[in-house]
């Protein structure tokens, strides 16, 4: 058989070509520490690692969803603590206020403090969050959660109810909306114009417990402290509840922060072993590489210089 | 004597002859599809009777070159061209996916990446509805999304104008080749299949052949005269490229699934079956699945801006109003016509929400005048200047001749996103209508709310009451005047309402009460945004927007891969078939220099012999002397 000069020539010169592609792509991967650079590289792969890019990417918006939500709920717990505190003080100067052998300028000095804590009991009840949004408000947080009315009635200005925020698991609700935590409670009274239904909130048990301590029938003041005192308890109660709502919400949270870092350190791990370049083979692979473009292109040179040729004189 | 001298001269002529032939080989030892030549001496045919002035019949003739041959190999070229077919339609297919393949783009910049920036930024929207921060970076994403959309439809078009303008190019190169050896045809009809000018001819042929074979599988087939006839494609029942001294031109032509190849595109126009092998098979190949990405891309991003706008038309922005569309889903393009003789250009507007026509517009100039009109004719408004129509304003520059005409043709799809000019407190993140329960209800019910614009079963108030008048009963009150509107059954039917719908399940208390209340301005209700956020779970035609948008990447990402695994198989037996043919073919320059020293030697012998006729005659005309 003979062999073709030219043939010879340029199949070795394509066989040191094809190397030199592949060290230059082994070299790619070993500084970008990527093993696919573009989808064909890896076609499963890669769409793996897109899915795992994503749910990263995904995790990173939920973790800073959680932290906001956190923040309103923390916040929304600092405030109802503050109910909470107001309530008991309200609570010992209505049990101080039933007491027989004050007089009326006593119950006054006392009315006067119920006043003070209704006021601070409002001013709690439209606490806002950090961006400025009302945290009791439900669905309406650009405005104050509760106003008081001509009638000297405080009302719920919210609508709806506290936006939820999306988990993998279900939705979490990022507040607690006014007529749950302050309204609904046993005894009160009627607001001034009587209407339909007996509106029986905090700020009302309050108003019925400076008007019946102003009262001068100590029969009428008697019953109406005692329905002003099921008021307050009540008001305690449902303050401390929402105050574990709250509770179980952030340690909901908490867990999908735990969960979601968890899954995160795996995903991570997934996403380098299916993209990552794989230095020990890398490196390994592209000195097998380099020696043998260098034996092809010194064989390559020895066999090239000999030629009959050369020695035909 | 004189026979011996002939004899002498016969071997000179002969080994000059193939001293000739093998510098031929080493100054061709280079040229691509040259042909080893190889002379094939034999003896010359014996002389006559003895006679004392002429070679005797007991001795031998001398020598006498044969024909120049040709070490060729039919099955082996063919094999060789064959595989260069191969390796043709490979690289080719692999060039150009890999370009569109890149037009999708990688890592933060491709369309991946955008999609699902898109689908986050809602989510985390979905978390602070009322911050302006979270509204400005949902905007952003949604136009970096539009302006991602338009670069993939650019990038796509632009690798389609490409592709569509090399397979004419490749075109035109079969078709010039297949004239060349309808020309050599010609040329071997008169000098027959042998000697060196038939020798010149089959390496042009060969040539051609070669060249042909890179761009389209072909068969063809050897008649005795050295002429070929070329089929396109594998076997006998391709069409017929050349036949003779005559060549059948081939061309493309758009088809519905991307290009076609046409035989005899000027003549009688036939649409064929694309060859197996072969560059331009490899190109219209990754032509079609170019075309199915752009079809897939335009539907994917017409069904997310037509989800993302439904979403949003359901909503309240920040200020109150009903939610607009985020997006419009259809652009204008002006395309001067081939004949316009004038220099004038149109640029053309399209107002926001503009009802454009899918027809397009079309502009023309009678020499005084434009006139506007849709593609149909209809509507027609002129001027002498900017027009507008339908939103649509086209603006020509100066330049124009009577009769120039531009269209404005419609770009749907991915091409034709775009963000609408909007500010971020014009998201529709809230839910048009709020519901909540009076905190001292007793009873089990249930309210739930949707938008529904068509609903208008109430009068249309800010908000409305709903009072539990019995275990399935409830009364719609007007709280402004404490008027009963309507009655409503606590059935889990829906009840239309003015823009809305509701439902009220479970046993009523008398005396419970729910509300539903308009949202306003400034909204903290996320139940828009969280549903459109939900849409990214929803699947459609292939699944979610994500996953068809996967889909697509991965379908061009393995053909690319499987198709590059190929290619290098392909380069292999390629490189191994044409040193097979080579080996028959190719010049050795070693053999070569060997064969010359050899030769160069037998010629010298040759002539020592007429040498020594010479001499022996000088001995014979010494002695008469």
């Amino acid at each position: 058989m003979q062999v073709n000069t030219r043939a010879t020539h340029a199949a070795t010169v394509t066989q040191m070509t094809v190397l030199q592609t592949d060290i230059a792509r082994l070299q790619t991967e070993i500084s970008t520490n990527k093993r696919i650079a573009l989808p064909s590289d890896d076609p499963v792969g890669s769409a793996r690692a897109t899915q795992l890019t994503r749910l990263l990417a995904l995790h990173t918006v939920d973790k800073a969803n959680i932290d906001r939500a956190t923040t309103r709920l923390t916040a929304a717990d600092t405030a109802l603590g503050g109910v909470g505190t107001v309530l008991q003080r309200a609570k010992e100067l209505a049990l101080n206020g039933a007491t027989g052998s004050l007089n009326a300028s006593d119950r006054a000095t006392i009315a006067g403090e119920v006043q003070q804590l209704g006021e601070q009991l409002l001013g709690l009840a439209n606490t806002r969050d950090s961006d400025g949004a009302s945290l009791f408000a439900g669905a309406r947080t650009g405005g104050t959660a509760y106003a008081v009315d001509a009638y000297g009635a405080t009302i719920w200005q919210g609508a709806g109810s506290a936006a939820r925020i999306m988990l993998d698991s279900g939705s979490v609700a990022t507040g607690l909306d006014g007529p749950a935590v302050f309204a609904g409670l046993d005894g009160g009274t009627a607001p001034p114009p009587v209407s339909t239904p007996i509106v029986t909130d905090v700020f009302a048990v309050l108003k019925g417990l400076q008007t019946a301590l102003s009262e001068p029938d100590a029969a009428v003041r008697s019953a109406a402290m005692a329905s002003a005192l099921t008021g307050i308890d009540s008001g305690i109660g449902r303050s401390a509840d929402s105050r574990a709502t709250i509770g179980a919400k952030l340690a909901r949270l908490g867990s999908e922060t735990t969960r979601l870092d968890t899954v995160d350190l795996a995903l991570h791990d997934d996403l380098s072993t299916t993209q990552d370049t794989d230095m020990t083979t890398a490196i390994a692979q592209l000195q097998r590489l380099t020696t043998v473009l260098q034996a092809t292109q010194l064989s390559f040179v020895k066999i090239g210089s000999l030629s009959l040729w050369s020695e035909l004189r | 004597m004189t026979d011996l001298l002939s004899i002498g001269a016969s071997g000179v002529l002969a080994y000059r002859n193939a001293l000739s032939v093998v510098g031929d080989n080493v100054a061709n030892a280079n040229t691509p599809g040259y042909v080893r030549r190889t002379l094939v001496l034999k003896t010359a045919p014996a002389g006559g009777v003895g006679d004392p002035l002429f070679r005797g019949i007991g001795s031998g003739t001398g020598a006498q070159a044969g024909t120049v041959a040709r070490a060729y190999d039919a099955l082996r070229t063919q094999a060789a061209r064959n595989a260069d077919s191969d390796v043709g339609r490979l690289t080719t297919r692999a060039d150009w996916l890999t370009r569109v393949q890149g037009t999708l783009g990688v890592g933060d910049a491709s369309l991946t990446t955008r999609v699902s920036g898109f689908f986050d930024a809602a989510r985390a929207l979905s978390a602070s509805p009322v911050s302006p921060a979270a509204r400005t970076l949902f905007l952003d994403s949604a136009d970096g999304l539009a302006t991602q959309f338009q670069a993939t439809a650019a990038g796509l078009k632009g690798v389609a104008a490409d592709l569509h303008s090399t397979a004419t190019t490749m075109t035109a190169q079969v078709n010039g080749l297949t004239v060349t050896l309808a020309d050599v045809n010609l040329q071997l009809k008169r000098t027959g299949a042998s000697g060196e000018a038939a020798n010149a001819l089959l390496d042009t042929r060969d040539r051609t052949l070669g060249a042909l074979s890179a761009l389209v599988r072909i068969t063809a087939t050897e008649s005795v005269d050295g002429s070929v006839a070329v089929r396109l494609g594998e076997g006998d029942g391709g069409p017929l490229l050349v036949s003779g001294t005559t060549a059948t031109r081939i061309g493309v032509q758009s088809g519905a699934t991307g290009l076609d190849l046409v035989i005899d595109p000027t003549g009688a126009a036939q649409v064929t079956r694309l060859p197996a092998s072969g560059s331009l098979a490899g190109l219209i190949e990754a032509g079609r699945q170019l075309a199915a990405t752009t079809l897939s891309v335009d539907a994917l991003a017409t069904r997310l801006a037509d989800a993302v706008n439904a979403q949003q038309t359901l909503g309240v922005d920040g200020n109150g109003v009903d939610g607009t569309p985020l997006f419009t889903t259809r652009g204008l393009e002006a395309v001067s016509a081939l004949g316009n003789a004038g220099s004038a250009t149109l640029g053309e507007s399209v107002a926001d929400a503009a009802p454009v026509s899918a027809l397009g517009y079309v502009m023309r100039f009678d020499g005084s005048a434009w006139s506007l009109a849709r593609g149909d004719g209809s509507g027609t408004v002129s001027g002498a200047g900017t027009l507008s129509l339908d939103g649509v304003t086209a603006t020509p520059s100066s330049g124009a001749r009577a009769g120039d005409t531009f269209t404005l043709n419609t770009v749907d799809g991915a091409g034709g996103v775009s963000l609408r000019r909007m500010v971020p407190a014009q998201i529709a993140a809230a839910d048009r209508w709020l519901s909540d329960a009076g905190a001292a209800n007793a009873g089990t019910v249930k309210l739930s709310t949707a938008t529904d614009p068509a609903a208008a079963g109430l009068p249309a108030l800010a908000a409305y009451r709903i009072d539990i008048t019995g275990p399935a009963t409830a009364n719609i009150v007007d709280p402004a005047t404490e008027t009963v509107l309507s009655t409503a059954a606590v059935d889990g039917s829906n009840i239309a309402g003015a823009g809305f719908h509701f439902s009220l399940s479970g046993t009523g208390v008398t005396g419970d009460s729910f509300r539903i209340t308009r949202a306003g301005a400034g909204s903290g209700d996320n139940g828009n945004i969280a549903a459109f956020a939900g849409f990214r779970a929803q699947a459609g035609t292939g699944g979610t927007i994500e996953t068809s948008l996967d889909g697509i990447v991965a379908g061009i990402a393995s053909t690319l891969s499987d198709t590059n695994a190929l290619a290098q198989g392909a380069t292999a037996v390629q490189a191994d078939a044409a040193r097979a043919a080579d080996a028959v073919s190719g010049v050795d320059l070693d053999q070569q220099a060997a064969e010359l020293q050899a030769l160069q030697a037998a010629y010298k012998a040759s002539s020592q012999v007429i040498q020594t006729a010479r001499d022996m005659f000088n001995t014979l005309l010494m002695a008469v002397h």
